[in-house]
């Protein structure tokens, strides 16, 4: 009950903003040209729709968001598993992997340009670049704090190295590996719109891009909204594999 | 099923790696013999290598001298031997029913559905039927060890090695396991070494307690307890029981 009347303060809270931004721009408060409004930004994404720009922008986005996450936690997963079990890999890797982690890597977007050009090569790059670390290094970590006293129960009973993978190290990795799939899905979104800001101009990014610079800043809304409310979606769709995942768990 | 153990001397690290000091044996020529269906309780304080001694049984430590589990040497873990750790050691992941198939299911590679008849008999040994589909963690710390051992059961073994597996347990929970182990052992003729700090629990529980001394390890005593099983718990007001914790009690000090 008590759950329910805080979610309708919750919805009231959003409607009063929206309903404070709409009179503002109607009254002049604001200068609706700069700032757009609520209604402008119904009549922008409908404009958008209309034409067919939305879905296509969505849809190039949608593609390099899911190529490039996918090889991010596809190389995340497996090598920090490698990385993590082997000391030397480690020994080897990991002063790129600690650099690499704590650097913005967005400055190496004019890198990748030369490297690349403007190319969907050189989006998935910059964006595998900036989603793959939180992934690697958590399922390093992960598999490094594998409960060695439930590997040695595992050899009393026989197991060889690949049960041992299977039934002790994987499973005590997931929620490791849980944790850094969300970073990486936020690193990935800002990846996505950097890269279409910077390199073709396609996309929700490209979108957003294109409607600042004909100062259509109903446009420019309609872009960030759906970056919003994908982002809350992700998270969320995540938040509940995860509790599914790990249920075992308190 | 017997062990045989002769001249067990054990050390960790490589000479010429490591200073002299830290290349002193934690076991030093150790020998001792667990007949079939003979339980025998090893007790010393700690440091004294006891769970050293069963990790080399177990196959999982290298050692220097010889142990024979069945007239072979014992290089790797013995698939007739299971072995039941102080704590339970219990894949959080996996439900009651899940953790007792685990054994059966890696080494021995048993088919699914006679896998779970095996899992849920050994659960029903330890008087765990109703918490097959319970997680770990909705268990107490008794409940855990009984999975712990239905899961060294479950696989058949004609040897268990126990490394104090009670040492966490309240006191009524901990007479209550050594019981019931106890039936267990004499219902699967089951030869058992067993290793505590607890002097009687050593003495209820073994047909022989072997006593080992503080670093190195070295068995300083060896004792025969003749008592016919199976044993009551009123066996531990006895005089004779008394007496002979006197001793070992003395011969720890």
């Amino acid at each position: 009950m008590r759950r329910r009347r805080y979610l309708l303060v919750s919805v009231a809270s959003v409607a009063a903003v929206l309903g404070a931004w709409q009179v503002c721009a109607d009254t002049g408060v604001v200068q609706q040209r700069l700032t757009s409004s609520p209604w402008d930004v119904v009549q922008s994404a409908r404009y958008l729709i209309d034409t067919g720009q939305l879905a296509s922008a969505i849809g190039a986005s949608a593609v390099l968001f899911a190529v490039a996450l996918g090889i991010a936690v596809a190389i995340g997963g497996i090598a920090g598993v490698a990385i993590g079990w082997w000391r030397l890999l480690g020994a080897i890797f990991e002063p790129f992997i600690a650099m690499l982690y704590a650097m913005p890597l967005i400055a190496l977007l004019p890198v990748i340009l030369v490297w690349f050009g403007i190319t969907f090569q050189a989006q998935v790059v910059m964006v595998v670049l900036i989603s793959v670390f939180p992934v690697l290094v958590n399922v390093i970590t992960g598999t490094r704090n594998v409960d060695a006293e439930l590997i040695r129960l595992a050899r009393s009973f026989r197991a060889s190295d690949t049960e041992i993978m299977r039934t002790v190290v994987l499973p005590s990795l997931i929620p490791y590996f849980v944790t850094g799939v969300r970073l990486a899905i936020g690193g990935a979104l800002v990846g996505v719109v950097v890269s279409e800001y910077f390199m073709g101009e396609n996309g929700i990014g490209g979108l957003i891009v294109k409607a600042g610079d004909i100062l259509d800043t109903g446009q420019v809304f309609v872009g960030i909204t759906i970056l919003a409310v994908v982002s809350v979606l992700l998270t969320t769709l995540l938040r509940v594999a995860e509790r599914r995942l790990t249920r075992w768990r308190a | 099923m017997s062990i045989v153990v002769e001249h067990l001397t054990k050390r960790f690290g490589t000479p010429g790696k490591e200073p002299a000091s830290q290349l002193a044996p934690v076991l030093e020529d150790v020998s001792l013999q667990v007949g079939a269906n003979e339980v025998v309780t090893v007790i010393g304080p700690s440091g004294s290598g006891k769970s050293t001694l069963l990790n080399c049984i177990a196959g999982l430590e290298p050692y220097e001298g010889s142990i024979e589990v069945d007239g072979t040497p014992v290089r790797s873990p013995h698939p007739a031997v299971a072995v039941v750790f102080q704590s339970p050691h219990l894949l959080p992941w996996r439900t009651t029913l899940g953790n007792v198939e685990y054994g059966l299911e890696v080494g021995r590679r048993m088919a699914k559905g006679e896998r779970r008849q095996a899992a849920e008999a050994a659960i029903e040994v330890v008087g765990l039927t109703g918490s097959s589909s319970l997680y770990p963690r909705q268990l107490s710390g008794g409940m855990q060890q009984r999975v712990n051992i239905a899961r060294a059961l479950a696989v058949q073994p004609e040897v268990l090695l126990m490394d104090e597996p009670f040492g966490a347990l309240d006191a009524i929970t901990k007479e209550r396991l050594q019981e019931q182990l106890q039936g267990i052992v004499a219902d699967r003729k089951l030869s058992v070494l067993f290793i505590t700090h607890d002097i009687s629990e050593a003495i209820y529980l073994g047909d022989r307690v072997v006593t080992l001394s503080a670093r190195p390890g070295r068995i300083s005593l060896t004792k025969v307890i003749d008592e016919p099983r199976p044993r009551s718990l009123s066996l531990k007001q006895s005089a004779g029981f008394q007496a002979l914790y006197g001793e070992l009690w003395k011969s720890l000090a």
